[in-house]
């Protein structure tokens, strides 16, 4: 086991900060957009753990 | 971090219809949930309402303080009102993952004439594909073979959202005992889940033993137990 440094985020701000990243498909997903059509649950997930 | 690439992959293997984010340079993983020194992002989860407030957040240290998918849902239900399934009292937890599993029951073979049988087996499975498992399995029927060493291939299928499933198996092996040689046979069954972990069975299906050919059909109770 090794121990791994672990860098949390510097500042927890209660309002989700913006990003536009691309899905499986390769068209880009903006948080804004997807807000507009309703609640967002954003999971942080390593595929091939 | 994984390209896209990866993730179409990974969601055609689990029929994943939702966006799979390509988080490249790690600068949003680092925003919301964080990295570790060798810059793979932390599991976390976060819930954010429509006028962009984030109502739940929760980072994971490592990768077995996760979230459960139970407990996602209830966080969902909790900060967004919704009212989701009840994940904790319905369907498998360990339909398709690694397993070992218990089965006893009891019914009836024909082979020849009609008559009463009772059937029990511990078999460990690994997934290989979805929903397709294989594994080692050792079967126990006093009426014929006092034990029997087998590999099973399973293809299970959900059914009513996991409350149940459907089951193909393939059995082949050897017995050593009693009644020596090569035995195979085939079963296709309906399981209905009692609980993540029990479920109540009913079973149909052939076995050739040596020159013994028989069908046979059952009624039993099964135990999954995860094991990664």
């Amino acid at each position: 086991m090794v121990a791994l440094h672990v860098t949390t985020p510097a500042t927890v701000t209660d309002t989700a900060a913006p990003f536009t990243l691309r899905a499986q498909d390769g068209h880009p997903v903006t948080l804004a957009t997807e807000l507009a059509r309703g609640p967002v649950v954003l999971v942080f997930y390593r595929g091939y753990w | 971090m994984d390209s896209p690439e990866d993730s179409r992959a990974f969601a055609r293997e689990y029929g994943i219809e939702f966006p799979l984010l390509a988080d490249e340079d790690g600068a949003v993983s680092r925003a919301y949930a964080g990295v570790t020194s060798d810059d793979n992002a932390l599991p976390g989860v976060t819930i954010i309402r429509p006028d962009g407030h984030i109502v739940f957040r929760q980072v994971a240290s490592a990768k077995d303080d996760r979230l459960s998918s139970a407990q996602l849902l209830a966080a969902i239900d909790r900060w967004l009102g919704t009212t989701g399934p009840a994940a904790e009292v319905s369907g498998f937890a360990a339909l398709d993952r690694a397993q070992v599993r218990f089965d006893a029951g009891g019914g009836a073979v024909h082979d020849g004439a009609w008559r009463g049988t009772a059937d029990g087996a511990i078999s460990a499975i690994v997934p290989i594909g979805r929903h397709l498992l294989v594994g080692p399995r050792l079967g126990f029927e006093p009426r014929d073979a006092p034990l029997s060493l087998d590999g099973e291939l399973v293809l299970r299928e959900p059914i009513f959202g996991a409350a149940g499933a459907l089951e193909l198996a393939l059995v082949a092996g050897y017995t050593p005992w009693a009644a020596q040689g090569g035995d195979v046979g085939g079963l296709a069954g309906i399981w209905f889940a009692l609980s993540p972990a029990w479920s109540l069975q009913l079973q149909g299906g052939f076995e050739e033993h040596g020159a013994t050919q028989a069908v046979f059909v059952t009624a039993g109770v099964a135990r999954l137990i995860q094991i990664r």
